[in-house]
């Protein structure tokens, strides 16, 4: 009977992920094996499927301001882990780690972790707390 | 044996149901013991293996570049039929029966991820004719051979067998056979491409009957701008350019050409190949089936596309007629030789008053009945229906000498013009694409757009030089038409299509066309650039992955075409 639990956890815990990963391949499209972090300013928080995105007002060295798109799971599965559309809101200052984009012009990252600054909010530390 | 046990066998019999079809009615989920990574997070570029693909659908993945998912036509396309079953997914079949005899008529699937809906009919009917409009899943009939149910799909939109590129054709027909053991669902895809793959694909996956429900069905996928980017930008590489084609043969230290080997490399023999040294396969191309082009058929078929727009297919290039209580609205009408079975058509669907024509441009398959159908129809001043055309069109028909009676008399040389007629609000928008006399027209309540020869789904554009058609004008045409296009769910339906010649499209199909005019542009772009004179462009072959749908010999005009257009910029 536990077996077949988990069985069926599992399934729903690949389906729920799936659905999301689904769309593309993770690993085409990011470097995996390598990471980054970035802080700035939530200006958008996309709350949808295939995946959720953050869009983030970040400066550069040089002080500019430059968007980066941040990518998370899908709405069903961010769902299932208590996200929702109001979980973020413009003008949070966040820090982000996560895997770089394979073009570094597309200033986009496939989210590992998320702090908010204002209440140490955060995702990426729990079990299941991962976008694949 | 006493009487009493007589009566008790013969009541058995009474009540005992004969044994019926085995029932495949239930929710199903799926076991992703083989094949995980790619059949669920997805693996690194690169991965072509166990796919009898051809040399185009080598050239394509090449050239792909995965970022097009972003693009928004792209962000919430589906798995097509032959790619659906193996990704992450659950799906509930049922039946629907004939209320009268009980007969199951057809299977029906809901399939979870991407919200799909699927009908398997059982009841004999033919599969829809070739202009009928293309979905994801496809048109399925089926049959039961002893305990397997065997469906055949036909229908089939353009996608993918594999996230990396490997391209499904919209020629794909499918064959699935349905097996059940007890609890568990065998579901054998055989998969005959024409266009991509040089024998049939076979492909298996399992399904648990589910005994727990699961409340992981609803995919509701909403486009937007995920990533900063220009919306008509098609993300691809250059042939030859490709940074991480090789990232899946480097990660399992296979050599590239078997991960290229196509069907000779999905054999044992292959091993001894690869143990000595030897791993070159040779991609086969089998003739592509031959495409449909002036379509003039013997006898012209009327299909309501949607709204007040219908669609006559048969007299040479594609008509769209929108009737009403204000009368007949005609947007193009075939080639001469069929005038006379398009007003017969036309006076089928209306017996009203023809008032409006219009042209897309001046091309004779298009043109051929103006004077027969502007003369039966009558304005309300009691003249001949009045042909509307962008001027381009006027100039042309007069530099060929067509009859007056056959001009359009009625002509703007604006960006566009609009009105209103039997209800709905009528837009033209001009382009020089195909000619420099290009007329979109968009039906905005019946939510159709005619486009004439600007999108096809039966050859390459067509390029009138002499007529001053532009490559630009082309994609910025399509580009339009894509503006225009809403689809209502999941990339599929909403504003549907007429193109110049071939199927009722939507959205999805546009973009593929336009995504594919914007690649080969590309290409012989970066061969421009580099010197190459016409011949040694062809040589280079830059249409090979979409000569085997849309024909070589259009292929090669609309190659000549474009490097006229960029050796001139240049």
């Amino acid at each position: 009977m536990k077996l077949r639990l988990f069985a069926s956890v599992l399934a729903i815990g690949i389906l729920a992920a799936g659905q999301a990963s689904a769309h593309h391949s993770f690993a085409a499209t990011y470097f995996e094996d390598k990471t980054m972090q970035v802080e700035g300013k939530l200006v958008q928080f996309q709350f949808r499927n295939p995946h959720s995105f953050i869009q983030l007002e970040v400066k550069d060295e040089s002080g500019q301001v430059v968007r980066w798109s941040i990518e998370w799971g899908g709405a069903s599965q961010l769902g299932s882990q208590g996200v929702t559309n109001e979980t973020l809101k413009y003008g949070d200052i966040v820090t982000i780690m996560g895997n770089p984009g394979r073009d570094p012009d597309d200033h986009r990252i496939r989210m590992l972790s998320l702090r908010r600054k204002s209440d140490n909010f955060g995702w990426g530390q729990r079990p299941g707390e991962v976008v694949n | 044996m006493p009487r009493g046990l007589y009566g008790l066998l013969f009541a058995f019999l009474i009540v005992t149901p004969a044994y019926g079809q085995i029932s495949i009615v239930g929710e199903w989920a799926g076991r992703y013991h083989e094949d995980f990574d790619d059949r669920v997070p997805g693996e690194v570029q690169g991965d072509f293996t166990g796919v009898p693909i051809n040399e185009a659908a080598r050239r394509y993945a090449e050239s792909y570049d995965v970022r097009r998912v972003n693009l928004l036509e792209h962000q919430c396309q589906p798995y097509n039929l032959p790619h659906i079953y193996r990704g992450p997914l659950q799906f509930r079949i049922w039946e629907e029966k004939d209320p009268a005899t009980q007969e199951v008529i057809a299977y029906k699937e809901y399939i979870g991820t991407y919200m799909q809906y699927r009908t398997i009919w059982m009841d004999g009917r033919p599969h829809p004719p070739d202009y009928a409009p293309h979905t994801f899943m496809g048109f399925s009939t089926g049959k039961w051979n002893g305990d397997v149910l065997t469906v055949r799909t036909t229908h089939i939109k353009k996608e993918f067998y594999r996230r990396s590129g490997l391209p499904s054709s919209d020629l794909t027909t499918v064959t699935e056979h349905y097996i059940r053991h007890g609890n568990l669902l065998s579901h054998v895809l055989i998969i005959n491409d024409p266009i991509y793959l040089t024998e049939p694909f076979v492909d298996s996956q399992e399904f648990v009957l589910m005994d727990r429900g699961n409340q992981n069905w609803l995919y509701n996928c909403e486009y937007l701008m995920e990533v900063p980017m220009d919306k008509n930008k098609v993300p691809h590489y250059l042939p030859g350019t490709h940074p991480f084609i090789s990232d899946f043969s480097k990660k399992f230290g296979l050599p590239l050409a078997a991960v290229w080997g196509g069907a000779e490399s999905t054999y044992p023999e292959y091993m001894a190949k690869l143990n000595a040294g030897n791993p070159a396969t040779t991609l086969r191309n089998v003739p592509p089936p031959p495409v449909r082009t002036n379509d003039v058929r013997p006898e012209l078929a009327t299909v309501h596309v949607q709204g007040n727009v219908y669609m006559l297919v048969g007299a040479g290039a594609n008509i769209a007629v929108q009737i009403g209580d204000e009368g007949v609205l005609v947007v193009d009408n075939g080639a001469a030789a069929s005038r006379e079975k398009v007003l017969a058509a036309i006076r089928k669907l209306s017996t009203k008053p023809i008032r409006w024509l219009i042209n897309t441009s001046a091309d004779v398959d298009h043109t051929g009945g103006n004077e027969t159908v502007s003369q039966a129809g009558m304005t309300v001043n009691g003249n001949p229906a009045d042909i509307i055309a962008h001027e381009g069109v006027l100039a042309r028909m007069t530099e060929t000498s067509r009859p007056i009676t056959e001009r359009p008399l009625k002509t703007y040389f604006e960006d566009g013009r609009d009105f209103s007629f039997n209800g709905e609000a009528i837009l033209l928008y001009h382009f020089n694409g195909h000619t420099n006399g290009d007329s979109i027209v968009y039906f905005r309540s019946s939510d159709v757009v005619v486009t004439g020869d600007l999108f096809l789904t039966t050859t390459f554009p067509s390029i009138d030089l002499q007529a001053g058609g532009t490559v630009d004008g082309l994609i910025a045409g399509l580009n339009k038409t894509l503006d225009i296009t809403v689809p209502k769910y999941l990339q599929e339906g909403g504003t549907y299509v007429i193109p110049g010649h071939g199927r009722i499209s939507d959205e999805a199909d546009v973009v593929e066309f336009r995504d594919m005019v914007v690649i080969i542009r590309d290409r012989i772009q970066d061969l421009v650039k580099k010197g190459m004179t016409l011949e040694q462009v062809k040589a280079a072959r830059p249409a090979l992955d979409y000569e085997g749908r849309y024909g070589a010999e259009s292929g090669a005009k609309f190659i000549e075409a474009v490097y006229k257009i960029l050796s001139e910029k240049k």
